[in-house]
């Protein structure tokens, strides 16, 4: 089997395995392992394993000044800079901020990203030119996938409060406002499927990216993909208990685990696959969400003309100077015209 | 003079050559060939002095055997583990990269060979590979499937031939976490960091043994 192969079998059986797992599990009756211990055992392990890796890169120091740069630098003060060259190349923390702001909240460096392609060149037809385009379809999936993931998850608490708060009623009601059926059709959820579908299809299907794709790479994908799917099935397909689901998720917050009878297996996929997606999260690449704040290529501002950065274990350097570099170039030098300070004696 | 010119290929020459497809096998697999103009020598003693540098040794890129010292593994190895130590971008960029690929067509060197190890989240993952094998648990478990792998004697010469062949324009980095990747890749011999804190790539991770 190739590397590719190897790595999206793998990875497609895990979450397949874990699927049946849990449903093996519900059949034994083992209920409580699944609906209480299983998520106990994953907000812990989530909990702990989130603040072990903030305090793990929290320990390696950030020596130098790298914020990564786009736009015009502050400068001279007749160098104009406009808003964007403000927020591409932040002086203040205010565009600190404003930069960090965008990209966590509108993805603004994917925005830029640009497709290129070899393309047969009429003009040269035995060579070919290089092509690049915009190219928006990463931002829109990816963006589209992280705003429907907030919602749904925001649309989850409703299980896990009582009385369920304002703001999650109204969210609700935005959310199933295209009223296809009962029960009310949520939007969300089909964009979320929708959009981890492209991203796991556009993996699968350029070639560049598939050669780079891990275990790690679709792993992640294929669970949500999963959990997506199990949620879905669950509130259209296999109708499950909600009064009993809500008993159970409230013991849940509440410190009072209960297991409430006749609650259909789906269920406890879908919650055992969630249990999983979140034990797994502080030691996967889903990390890059507090990585993002703590960039330091992000997080900086573009200061070093104006503000002295001395690197923390910065070790005594012997500097070369001028005049060692013409005693021992001197006579060259002279040969080749180059004036010098001090003449050949 | 001449010479040089008579081996490194012309525009012309490489030009046509240039596709954007994958090799058949997978990425651990390809070793990299050393074809003339797309590798640097090393140092010639003669420099090394003059700048006050230590002198290894002679040795040449396109020999089999490079000569590295005995305990080349655990300097590379030690290396690494201080540079993390020392650097929160390396040590950040190398767990939270999402191997999104935006970087790719970003880089002038993967546009202009169109070799796969030189998209920018390639570059970083031939480093990365070993980072994860030696110091993550999961590594150290599941090996290959998390993109973990021995280093060898051939993921040196690796680094050395596509490491060098970035230079740290940041222009991956002007993507997401991609470039924090940007970031990513040069952790490399050639590190940003590296270069700033110590002057010269050389003296980077690949440096002492190099």
């Amino acid at each position: 089997m190739d590397f590719f192969k190897r790595h999206f079998t793998v990875a497609l059986a895990a979450v397949l395995g874990l699927v049946l797992v849990a449903y093996l599990g519900v059949s034994a009756k083992l209920q409580l392992i699944f609906g209480v211990v299983a998520p106990y055992l994953a907000v812990l392990i989530f909990v702990e394993g989130f603040i072990y890796r903030l305090l793990q890169w929290s320990r390696s120091p950030v020596p130098f000044q790298i914020p990564t740069t786009g736009g015009q630098q502050e400068s001279l003060p007749w160098i104009e800079r406009n808003l964007g060259d403000k927020l591409d190349n932040p002086y203040t923390t205010k565009h600190v901020i404003g930069r960090m702001a965008l990209e966590v909240l509108a993805f603004r460096s994917l925005f830029r990203n640009l497709r290129s392609e070899l393309r047969q060149d009429p003009e040269n037809p035995g060579g070919a030119r290089l092509i690049h385009w915009s190219y928006k379809w990463l931002w829109l999936g990816a963006i589209a996938f992280h705003y429907a993931f907030l919602v749904v998850v925001l649309r989850h608490l409703r299980f896990f409060t009582e009385p369920v708060p304002g703001f999650i009623q109204l969210l609700d009601k935005v959310d199933g406002f295209f009223q296809f059926f009962t029960p009310v059709f949520y939007l969300s959820g089909a964009v979320l499927v929708v959009a981890v579908a492209y991203l796991l299809a556009r993996r699968l299907t350029n070639p560049m990216l598939r050669y780079i794709s891990l275990v790690p790479d679709y792993f992640p994908l294929l669970m949500i993909l999963a959990i997506g799917i199990s949620g879905i099935l669950m509130r259209y397909v296999y109708k499950v208990d909600v009064v009993a689901i809500k008993q159970l998720t409230l013991g849940l917050v509440t410190l009072h685990p209960t297991v409430p009878a006749g609650i259909g297996p789906i269920f406890f996929v879908h919650i055992f696959l969630v249990s999983v997606f979140i034990a797994y999260f502080p030691f996967s690449k889903l990390m890059h969400a507090p990585g993002v704040f703590l960039s330091p290529s992000r997080n900086m501002a573009t200061n070093t003309r104006a503000v002295r950065h001395v690197n923390p274990w910065n070790y005594p350097v012997k500097f070369h100077h001028y005049d060692e570099y013409e005693d021992r170039f001197r006579e060259a030098m002279v040969e080749a015209d180059i004036p010098v300070e001090k003449e050949l004696e | 003079m001449a010479k040089a010119k008579s081996t490194v290929p012309k525009p012309e020459e490489i030009l046509p050559g240039i596709s954007y497809k994958t090799p058949a096998k997978g990425w651990m697999d390809v070793k990299p060939e050393f074809k003339p103009g797309t590798y640097c020598n090393p140092a010639n003693p003669k420099w090394a002095e003059w700048i006050e540098y230590p002198f290894r040794r002679n040795w040449s890129v396109t020999e089999e055997d490079w000569h590295l010292p005995a305990d080349w593994k655990e300097i590379i190895l030690q290396g690494m583990e201080d540079r993390l130590n020392r650097f929160r971008s390396l040590k950040l960029f190398f767990d939270i990269c999402v191997r999104c690929g935006a970087c790719a067509d970003k880089c002038h060197f993967f546009l202009g060979t169109g070799d796969p190890k030189n998209m920018p989240v390639l570059r970083a993952e031939l480093m990365r590979s070993v980072y994860k094998r030696y110091f993550k648990p999961a590594g150290k478990i599941l090996g290959e499937l998390v993109g973990a792998r021995d280093l060898t004697e051939e993921v040196i010469k690796e680094w050395f031939y596509y490491l060098y062949q970035c230079t740290e324009c940041r222009r991956c980095s002007l993507l997401p976490l991609r470039d924090r990747h940007g970031r990513n890749d040069h952790p490399g011999p050639g590190t940003v960091e590296l270069h700033r804190g110590k002057h010269r790539v050389d003296h980077g991770l690949g440096g002492p043994v190099l």
